[in-house]
């Protein structure tokens, strides 16, 4: 939960699905203070999209309000909105990367857009997370000619580097990879540590990978919204 | 330099259809095509006789409705003139008898004919006799079923109005007075109209006040032969009988007839209730005041393009309205309107034609499942065909391969290594394999040893990793029984799973066949084939690859009994000499070092006399301390970090590396070169080093019974010497080389050699690498990476 007069990180208040088949009166309330981590639960493959399209501004909520460091994605226009979401990391679609550019090149883009680091400042983070998620160094081939596994590692290694305020985690391929637990407990520790916060949703099969972090707060996406959950040990 | 394959020949499968064979390609194209144009001309022919049929039966219909319809027009007119014509008689009759006389001279002298003739003319209800003097006479139909008698006297200026009351009999029942009646003939329109008219006169329909039922008057005038006005005589009609006529017609299922005058107002309907029991006097409602949609539109339609036949378009409905004058055969200005819609008439067409339709569509549904049956029989007799000869090619190809080998000795004979070499190579080219290798039983049957293994891609070979029971279990126990393997995912079969994780996954290998090689029922080694082709052009696999065990066993049996092993090739001799020192990664890593200083603000000279540059370092990286801290059930040797680093000095002696130092969870190696010895040598020497370890390191697994997960890593760079004047033995290695080392070690997969792109480029010719990725490190730049297999 948010820190007592600290705005949260990220707050969805009776936030409702814009393409929710089914349940359409399901509402979110959510709110990840500084140093907070969630995992979510959502059974549906295209539910799970939809709340990370919510929580990044992609979509706007036909009802309820989306907010980021206190500011309602609505209100934003398109430039602040980009802005904003310099701040926002994402493992989402790991498999998903332009062609037009290597992989290290893809990470490193966004930071050297944003000039919030110096080309060496960012390619010494970027090797640092890589070599974190168990690469020797910043994936440096194209897309094609990288590994799946590989991938999943650099969309790590591009989801955490720079700082973010806040990481989104949506990924089957991610959640499967157990040998990334330890690696992604310690990412999100540091990003909890530096006052961030990380939303993982995962899939209804489970995530190994998140078996090692430890989430303030264990829910589930049901249809009246989100509830407690147990998590197995 | 890469050992280049033993010359062998090499079998290729011929394509089962030749390529320039463009009349056969047609002839399949028509055979395949055929049946699906068959079922579209089918299709289409079946659609036109569909359409043609209905469109037919439509024109049919349609002409039979206006049959009908004309039909019941004459009907109606005929009925018209039969219901009015008596009506007309009697009124003639009666007006020559009265010859234009007055109500008191004339009209009574008719009475009694009235009374006569009323009862015989049934549509009659009322006889009207007035004279100009406003005397009348009025006979008038009782509910007893008698005629009374009205009699108004205007004589003498006076008003006298007197009922005469009859029975059914004629017989007068009663006679009274009113003098309260005021009626006066010459006002009413009966009598103006046929004043106006001097002649014949019909009324509007209106609803009769004694009868509560519609009827029209027909009225006509007598004039002296002065053409003075005598009398005026009139008869009143009921409509009933002809409103009932109307409701009996059956005009298809829902349609009616109306009989309306030149106003369009109604003259008779098709219903008892139709004008209001309450209007008594009222004209009649047209046709659009009778709040009827379709007949407001008829009414417009007739207003506006008058008689004849049409057909209205109502929403989803058509309807069919014929109008047709009546004047000339009745002499009013009336007209039948006949309203019905068209499905009625021709709704069946419609309907058989969805019938027909749908009947349609199962035969094209029946022709096209027998024409696709048919054309997928064709094409599943064509491609088992076509499979049938790959196969023949590929079990033809492979015996000429195994009868090529068979008479080659060499494979046969230990002594001779090529022999091996030139098998592999046809075994891996024959099965489209990506490695096929010979791996032979040590004789206490607890090591598999690699004999040869041909890389198709890398058309390189290697040899001497070897494989342990205890850490391949399963799949030594397969092989003791001699049942061969064929995993099309090794790591999801339990006999290979363990090979899987251990060789094969870190090769990127999934699929494996291995036959055992075995004689008199004692296993000697595995025929082990990696990625063979699969499907139709791997047919035969299991055949060839035993046939090949066979001849193996005779050169393994030849091995145990005594014979000698064949020395190592000498490749060096074909080796080209190539200058190392210019190979690009290790250029580029050195432009990347002086970039890094010049950003500092420094040159390479400014690093001191420490720098070595060119310098083979490795690096092992351990398990955690809580798992090298254990000390393993049942050993009486310390802990497991006791036995590895014993096993990494006796590596160590035994290759001759200078240096070795143990930090945290990782052993750095370095390999220092003697004075003018070239960086080659010692990086030849740490690996085979790391190799030797490697293979160490898996024995002690066994040894111990537990997994230590070691990674191994191996890189050739500049690093920093501590007190290099001094005792090597106390020297201080770091930096460069050895991050790079550590950070490939860490990330390598478990009981696999990482190596870096400096380090393929100094030793690929003599090592097996298999490539990984590139990456962006800070030490290199952009570097590839690879396994090291094992030498070749």
């Amino acid at each position: 939960m948010a820190a007592s007069g600290a705005p949260a990180i990220l707050s969805l208040q009776g936030v409702a699905f814009a393409d929710r088949r089914a349940a359409p009166s399901c509402r979110i309330d959510l709110e990840l203070g500084r140093g907070d981590a969630a995992v979510v639960e959502v059974d549906a493959a295209d539910t799970a999209a939809s709340l990370v399209d919510l929580c990044l501004g992609l979509v706007d909520p036909p009802a309820g309000a989306a907010r980021f460091l206190d500011h309602d994605w609505r209100g934003l226009s398109p430039g602040e909105r980009f802005a904003a979401r310099s701040r926002i990391g994402s493992v989402v679609q790991s498999q998903v990367w332009p062609t037009h550019l290597s992989i290290a090149e893809s990470i490193l883009a966004p930071r050297l857009y944003h000039r919030d680091r110096t080309p060496d400042q960012a390619a010494a983070e970027a090797t640092a997370l890589a070599r974190t998620f168990g690469l020797p160094g910043v994936p440096a081939g194209q897309r094609d000619a990288t590994a799946a596994g590989e991938l999943v590692r650099a969309a790590c290694v591009r989801a955490f580097l720079g700082a973010p305020a806040l990481v989104v985690v949506q990924d089957p391929a991610l959640d499967a990879m157990a040998a990334l637990g330890v690696a992604m407990a310690q990412a999100v520790a540091a990003v909890q540590d530096r006052g961030g916060a990380v939303l993982w949703i995962i899939g209804p099969e489970g995530a190994p990978a998140a078996r090692f972090v430890q989430p303030g707060q264990a829910l589930r996406l049901g249809d009246r919204g989100l509830a407690p959950m147990r998590r197995s040990p | 330099m890469t050992a280049s394959p033993s010359s062998t020949t090499t079998t290729t499968i011929a394509p089962a259809v030749g390529a320039g064979d463009s009349g056969s390609r047609w002839r399949r194209l028509a055979r395949h095509g055929l049946p699906i144009a068959g079922v579209i001309v089918v299709t289409m022919l079946i659609t036109a006789i569909g359409a043609y049929i209905y469109e037919s039966n439509r024109r049919g219909a349609v002409s039979l409705s206006n049959d009908l319809i004309d039909a019941i027009d004459r009907r109606i007119a005929v009925q018209l003139h039969t219901y009015l014509s008596p009506a007309e008689q009697f009124l003639e009759l009666a007006g020559e008898m009265a010859a234009a006389r007055g109500v008191f001279s004339g009209g009574t002298a008719i009475e009694p004919f009235t009374l006569q003739a009323l009862p015989r003319t049934t549509t009659i209800t009322g006889f009207s006799y007035a004279d100009p003097d406003g005397n009348f006479m009025f006979v008038v139909r009782n509910p007893q079923g008698g005629y009374d008698t009205k009699l108004v006297d205007r004589r003498d200026s006076g008003r006298r109005v007197t009922w005469t009351r009859r029975d059914a009999a004629g017989a007068v029942t009663g006679r009274s007075e009113d003098p309260d009646d005021t009626f006066d003939p010459r006002e009413r329109p009966w009598y103006t109209g046929a004043v106006a008219a001097r002649g014949r006169y019909w009324t509007d329909t209106y609803l009769f006040f004694t009868l509560r039922k519609p009827g029209i008057t027909l009225a006509t005038p007598r004039y002296d032969p002065n053409g003075k006005l005598g009398a005026v005589l009139a008869v009143d009609l009921e409509l009933a009988s002809l409103c009932t006529f109307l409701k009996q017609l059956e005009i298809g299922v829902s349609g009616k007839a109306i009989v309306v005058d030149h106003d369009g107002r109604v003259v008779a309907y098709p219903s008892d209730d139709w004008l209001p029991a309450d209007r008594a006097g009222a004209a009649a409602p047209r046709l659009d005041e009778l709040g009827d949609p379709v007949l407001t539109r008829v009414f417009n339609r007739l207003r506006v393009e008058g008689y004849g036949r049409k057909l209205l378009d109502l929403g989803d409905r058509r309807i069919i309205v014929s109008s047709e004058p009546l004047k000339t055969l009745i002499g009013r200005d009336w007209a039948i309107v006949i309203i019905v819609p068209e499905t009625d008439f021709i709704g069946f067409v419609t309907a058989s034609g969805w019938i027909a339709l749908a009947l349609s569509a199962l035969v094209v549904l029946i022709v096209a499942a027998l024409a696709t049956t048919m054309a997928w029989r064709g094409i599943g007799a064509e491609r088992r065909a076509a499979a049938a000869t790959v196969r023949q090619g590929v079990l033809e190809s492979h015996a000429r391969a195994f009868a090529e080998l068979a008479r080659t000795p060499a494979v046969m004979d230990r002594t001779v290594a090529d022999g091996l070499r030139q098998a592999l190579e046809s075994a891996a080219t024959t099965l489209g394999a990506r490695r096929a290798g010979a791996w032979r039983l040590d004789a206490a049957g607890r090591t598999l040893r690699c004999e040869d293994s041909f890389d198709r891609d890398a058309a390189a070979h290697t040899a001497g990793l070897e494989l342990h029971r205890d850490e391949l279990p399963n799949l030594f126990a397969a092989l003791a029984q001699g049942e061969p393997i064929d995993a099309l995912q090794a790591g999801d079969d339990r006999r290979t799973a363990e090979l899987s994780a251990a060789y094969l996954a870190p090769l990127g290998v999934a699929s494996v066949y291995v036959a055992p090689i075995g004689a008199a029922g004692r296993p000697l080694g595995m025929l082990l084939v990696e990625e063979p082709r699969r499907g139709d052009r791997g047919t035969g696999l299991a055949e060839f690859c035993a046939a090949l065990a066979s001849l193996f066993a005779l050169r393994f049996a030849g091995a145990d009994a005594g014979a000698p092993a064949p020395a190592a090739p000498d490749r060096s001799a074909s080796r080209p000499a190539v200058d190392k020192a210019a190979g690009g990664a290790a250029a580029a890593r050195a432009t990347s070092l002086r970039s890094a200083l010049m950003q500092r603000g420094a040159a390479a000279e400014g690093l001191g006399p420490g720098q070595m540059d060119r310098t083979a370092v490795a690096v092992v990286k351990l398990p955690d301390w809580l798992s090298a801290a254990e000390r393993p059930a049942g050993s009486a040797n310390g802990t497991v970090m006791d036995t590895l680093v014993q096993e990494i000095r006796h590596a160590v002696e035994q290759g001759g590396i200078g240096y070795a130092a143990l930090m945290d969870d990782q052993v750095v190696l370095v390999a220092l070169s003697a004075p003018g010895t070239e960086a080659e040598a010692s990086a030849r020497r740490m690996a085979l080093t790391v190799l030797d370890l490697r293979d160490r390191l898996l024995k002690a697994e066994e040894a111990l019974a537990v997994g230590l997960g070691f990674r191994l890593a191996i890189d050739i760079g500049p690093v920093m010497v501590s007190g290099v004047d001094g005792d090597a033995a106390t020297c201080n290695i770091w930096g460069g080389a050895v991050g790079v080392a550590k950070a490939l070690a860490a990330a390598a997969g478990p009981r696999t050699i990482s190596a870096s792109e400096t380090t393929y480029e100094l030793l690929s010719d003599d090592f097996l690498f298999r490539p990984v990725g590139r990456y962006f490190l800070p030490e290199t730049g952009t570097m590839r990476t690879f396994v090291l297999v094992g030498p070749i």
